[in-house]
């Protein structure tokens, strides 16, 4: 088993990733196409200008970013002999040799879109493992069903209008499956304080779901990816439950589940870009925890957070077996 | 000798890369949305969108949606739009079909709205598409809008519109024309060249050789439009180079209330001008609207294709745990 030093820099792109593609999703697809419902539009267009123009750096930093840990994460697997991390790297690589020879025309968008499904799908099943992956393949059958829309079509068609709906209707049905069942990621139970700030989420989202608000649904369509047929409670509980696990893993310092939570969600569901698509399978990866057998690196308590969480992920972290650089305990 | 970056070299690097690619706008992604294909064929297709010639084209139907973003919202009652795109001499046609047993011609009432569809371009190409509702104040689009109760061979509708009793033919009499009013001029065309940039700013630009004709036959309506590569003025995409250009569609019902926002939309997509043929099919015209059959091994690998998915995904996993013991992430 290879240790954290093949990957020394993985800890910190992957985090880097994290923010850049997080300040893209919140500057670039929601800030500047929400702030459109400002009455008085003139008067706000420099600031929006501003932040759009933030957006777009965010996004070009994110594919810097993620094609460079795609790279490393590749590298790294093809060094091991577990079998799992080679099929992921060879996986990976297929990914990236698709996506580049599409973007430079050498093949088709379709085939791009085919390549596309398989490794995730490949990764996917290369990172089973225990419990935290229910909620990874409720995601990923969504994921495909969304983007079987689009490489079942082709340019040429090929799926009726009811296959369609059904499709869509499964890739819903799988993400919200998918966020609720997220708290399966953490490795405990979920704080009260974390219950507390899923529970007012999920309230305030249901609250605005009832009063149809446009805001909302607009979310959902951009950013998910999806129609948003199932009713308004649905999705309040899936955010709900995704902002739980998400404030847990921040504050118990569970670095890839949060990193990798935040990457599903820049993602989205079904095949919209390569981009995007390279930030799920990163997420799968690190949510799926096999990163974590050969790199410690990215278990490192979040350096701000100073809970006694944190200590109780470090003396469980502290057992595992191989590499002996154990993190350091915050506090 | 090996070296190695500082964590800092390194976060320099990767931002200076960024750096370089924005200013470049070289955007090593590629949009991986549901692509149309704009065929190219041999002879000049016609503006019946129920000939053969259009029929025999294998579509790509997108689902559609209520427009949720900005009141009046609403709509959705149309589910899904069917979209062929073909090309001849150096000129784009895009065909709409979709269902609708509830033809609505006229607007000649407070309460009456006409049937509509429309179709938005970004103005300009760029790394990411503008907000889908009448784009934003940074990024125009340029939509093509059809109505029903603008084309001249309305049934139930004099030859010379609506006015054909009023006795005074000067322009003095009919503000409407004189303002300048797209829907009041005599030589109004079914299909209006539109350019906005945010809600609230859809504006009627230069008409140019944009072109449209809609049909209603059998419960559907097959709408064509049809306008040359390269466009007559400002915000308005070109077609025919190798980058694919953004597209979404909107349809309305008239006799369902929808009309202004209240309509049914589709998410962005592409359209891909290709040398190719296209792909077509050996079926009547009119027999299997809305749900055609597909080919079938498409549709065999569509039915399969959850068990498929967990065919892999289980035949995978269980090969590579074969003798392997690997704890489990929150064992370890």
């Amino acid at each position: 088993m290879s240790t954290s030093g093949d990957l020394p820099k993985l800890a910190g792109i992957s985090g880097l990733l994290g923010i850049s593609a997080l300040g893209e999703l919140v500057l670039l697809r929601v800030g500047t196409r929400t702030l459109v419902h400002i009455p008085g539009l003139g008067r706000f267009e420099a600031p929006i200008s501003i932040l759009a123009e933030l957006g777009r750096f965010a996004y070009y930093l994110a594919v810097v970013c993620l094609v460079t840990t795609l790279t490393l994460l590749a590298y790294h697997g093809l060094r091991t002999r577990t079998p799992r991390l080679v099929v992921i790297g060879f996986a990976l690589l297929g990914f990236l040799a698709a996506a580049g020879a599409g973007r430079l025309g050498l093949i088709s968008a379709p085939i791009v879109g085919w390549s596309s499904v398989v490794v995730l799908v490949m990764v996917c099943a290369a990172s089973w493992g225990g419990r935290r992956t229910i909620p990874i393949v409720f995601f990923v059958v969504g994921w495909v069903a969304a983007g079987w829309t689009v490489v079942g079509q082709g340019a040429g068609g090929g799926l009726s209008g009811r296959q369609v709906d059904g499709l869509m209707l499964a890739a819903e049905v799988s993400l919200i499956l998918s966020a609720i069942t997220v708290p399966l990621l953490l490795k405990g139970p979920p704080s009260r304080l974390a219950i507390l700030a899923g529970l007012g989420a999920t309230m305030v989202s249901a609250g605005a779901f009832v009063s149809g608000s446009s805001t909302l649904s607009i979310l959902v369509l951009w950013n998910l990816g999806v129609p948003g047929w199932l009713p308004g409670l649905a999705y309040s509980l899936a955010f709900g439950s995704l902002v739980a696990t998400l404030w847990s893993a921040f504050s118990s310092g569970q670095r890839s589940t949060a990193i990798g939570l935040v990457l599903l969600a820049a993602g989205g569901i079904g095949t919209i870009s390569t981009y995007q698509t390279g930030l799920v399978l990163t997420g799968v990866l690190l949510l799926g925890g096999t990163v974590l057998t050969t790199d410690p690196d990215l278990t490192r308590p979040i350096p701000f957070i100073r809970t006694g969480e944190s200590h109780r992920d470090l003396t469980r972290q502290s057992r595992v077996p191989g590499p002996s650089k154990a993190p350091t305990p915050v506090g | 000798m090996k070296t190695r970056l500082s964590k800092p070299a390194a976060i320099l690097s990767l931002v200076l890369v960024a750096v370089a690619l924005r200013v470049t706008d070289a955007n090593p992604a590629l949009a991986q949305t549901q692509t149309i294909g704009a065929w190219s064929v041999s002879t000049q297709p016609s503006m019946d969108g129920s000939a053969p010639e259009w029929q025999s084209i294998l579509p790509v139907v997108l689902p559609t949606t209520a427009q949720q973003v900005t009141p009046p919202m609403g709509g959705g009652t149309v589910e899904r739009v069917a979209v062929r795109a073909v090309h001849w001499e150096e000129r784009l046609y895009v065909m709409l079909e979709w269902s609708d047993f509830t033809p609505d011609y006229l607007s000649d009432r407070y309460e009456a709205f006409t049937d509509a569809a429309a179709i938005q371009f970004p103005a300009e190409a760029g790394s990411e598409v503008p907000a889908i509702c009448m784009g934003q104040a940074d990024q125009a689009v340029n939509l093509w809008q059809w109505r029903s109760d603008q084309q001249e061979d309305v049934p139930g509708l004099p030859a010379d519109g609506y006015t054909d009793l009023y006795p005074s033919t000067d322009d003095l009499y009919f503000p409407a024309r004189a303002a300048g009013n797209p829907l009041s001029q005599l030589d109004r065309s079914p299909v209006r060249n539109l350019v906005a940039g945010g809600f609230g700013t859809l504006t009627a630009t230069d008409q140019g050789e944009l072109q449209g004709h809609g049909l209603y036959s059998d419960g559907r309506w097959m709408v064509v439009y049809s306008r040359p590569f390269n466009p007559s003025g400002e915000l308005q995409p070109a077609f025919g180079g190798e980058q694919s250009v953004d597209v979404a569609f909107a349809v309305w019902d008239g006799s369902k209330g929808e009309r202004d926002g209240i309509k049914s939309v589709s998410a962005f997509t592409q359209l891909v001008v290709t040398p190719e043929d296209p792909p077509r099919r050996s079926v009547a015209a009119t027999d299997d609207w809305p749900a055609y059959t597909p080919p079938r091994p498409m549709l065999g690998a569509t039915v399969g294709f959850l068990g498929v998915l967990l065919v892999m995904i289980f035949g995978i996993w269980a090969y590579l745990r074969r003798g392997v013991k690997e704890p489990d992430v929150d064992q370890r």
